[in-house]
């Protein structure tokens, strides 16, 4: 076979690879090199398949034709037809497993990619994900001292994994202590936009969304606040700690102190 | 127009990296084909916080309840009136 014609099985290779739900989430996340080598692999496993039609193909009446029609109507290049169905096979099979009974069934897009975050995710993308599927906030604390609580609205992308988006609820700072200190609760804010600019409550509310750029952050954690303000009773060491009753809602909240 | 039109008729403005497309605003945790990253909608984080602000300060009125097939369809459990989880009659 002329080697410009493998160009075909690899391109069929790279289709089936990047469009499976098997492995498509999984595709995301390699590399060139190791995409090229992935591609290479199925579209080997293509030209196979195709190698083995092509030789029951004259067993088959009606391919039998069709193979004569492609015979004499397409330029004479040798394998140029297994080629050819090695690339259409590697196009047309992620729709069959996608969308045909029982294979849908096995590898649902779900149920995949959640497998492929947590199995090749980072501990941060995993953290996200978990933000975003429990429909739990987070806080997130920035090398500058500033602190952001909210939801995750965008998570991190595995080959652009710079920044998150995050629908800020509260935000503060760390003392000089290394402790928090939130100074804004969105709460309060939150809820006169609701009741003030009904029309456009969601779009303005939308707007206080923060870009969280990656490499600004140092730590982040699931944040609860019922259990932040019950057992973080905010207390310097060796004054008596505060009553552990939730602080009222406020806009400006007296700041509290975590360690 | 209003709420209603942007929760039920899924008229909502699209911030940074969100989707809402659906008729009601889908608050689970959806994977990005084009991209691998996990999102969800902006409008159903904002319905979800508003229900939390506004539900614990006083009457949500203007705020859209789940659809109850929504709430069979996540977990098969429906809020007794006395608010505790009991799962659903079987039709």
């Amino acid at each position: 076979m002329p080697f410009n014609l493998l160009l075909l099985p690899l391109l069929g290779g790279f289709l089936f690879f990047s469009h499976w739900n098997r492995t498509k989430y999984f595709a995301k996340r390699q590399d060139k090199e190791r995409l090229l080598l992935y591609s290479s692999f199925y579209g080997v496993i293509l030209l196979a398949i195709s190698f083995g039609a092509s030789i029951i193909v004259p067993h088959i009446p009606p391919l039998l034709r069709l193979r004569h029609w492609w015979a004499y109507n397409t330029p004479a290049i040798r394998f140029s037809g297994i080629s050819s169905f090695a690339f259409a096979l590697g196009a047309l099979a992620p729709g069959v497993f996608n969308y045909v009974w029982p294979f849908k069934r096995i590898w649902t897009s779900e149920k995949v990619s959640r497998k492929a975050i947590f199995d090749y995710g980072g501990p941060l993308e995993q953290l996200l994900y978990r933000a975003i599927d429990e429909q739990k906030s987070v806080m997130v604390s920035l090398s500058g001292g500033k602190v952001y609580v909210g939801r995750v609205v965008t998570s991190l992308a595995p080959q652009d994994d710079s920044a998150f988006y995050l629908l800020q609820t509260k935000s503060g700072y760390r003392d000089e202590k290394q402790r928090v200190e939130m100074t804004t609760n969105y709460d309060e804010v939150y809820r006169q936009i609701f009741l003030h600019e009904k029309e456009s409550a969601l779009s303005i509310i939308s707007d206080f969304g923060v870009v969280i750029p990656v490499k600004e952050i140092v730590s982040a954690t699931l944040f609860r606040e019922d259990i932040h303000t019950k057992y973080f009773p905010h207390t310097e060491l060796g004054k008596p700690p505060a009553s552990n009753t939730p602080a009222p809602t406020s806009a400006l909240m007296s700041p509290p102190k975590s360690p | 127009m209003g709420l209603y039109s942007y929760f039920i008729e899924g008229n909502v403005p699209m911030a940074i990296g969100t989707k809402t497309s659906a008729a009601v605003a889908d608050s689970s945790a959806k994977v990005s084909e084009k991209t691998g990253g996990a999102y969800t909608d902006m409008a159903a984080v904002i319905q979800s916080e508003l229900n939390r602000i506004i539900g614990n300060a006083g009457p949500n009125a203007g705020l859209v309840q789940t659809e109850p097939e929504d709430v069979l369809g996540k977990g098969n459990r429906l809020p007794d009136s006395n608010g505790t989880l009991r799962e659903a009659e079987q039709k």
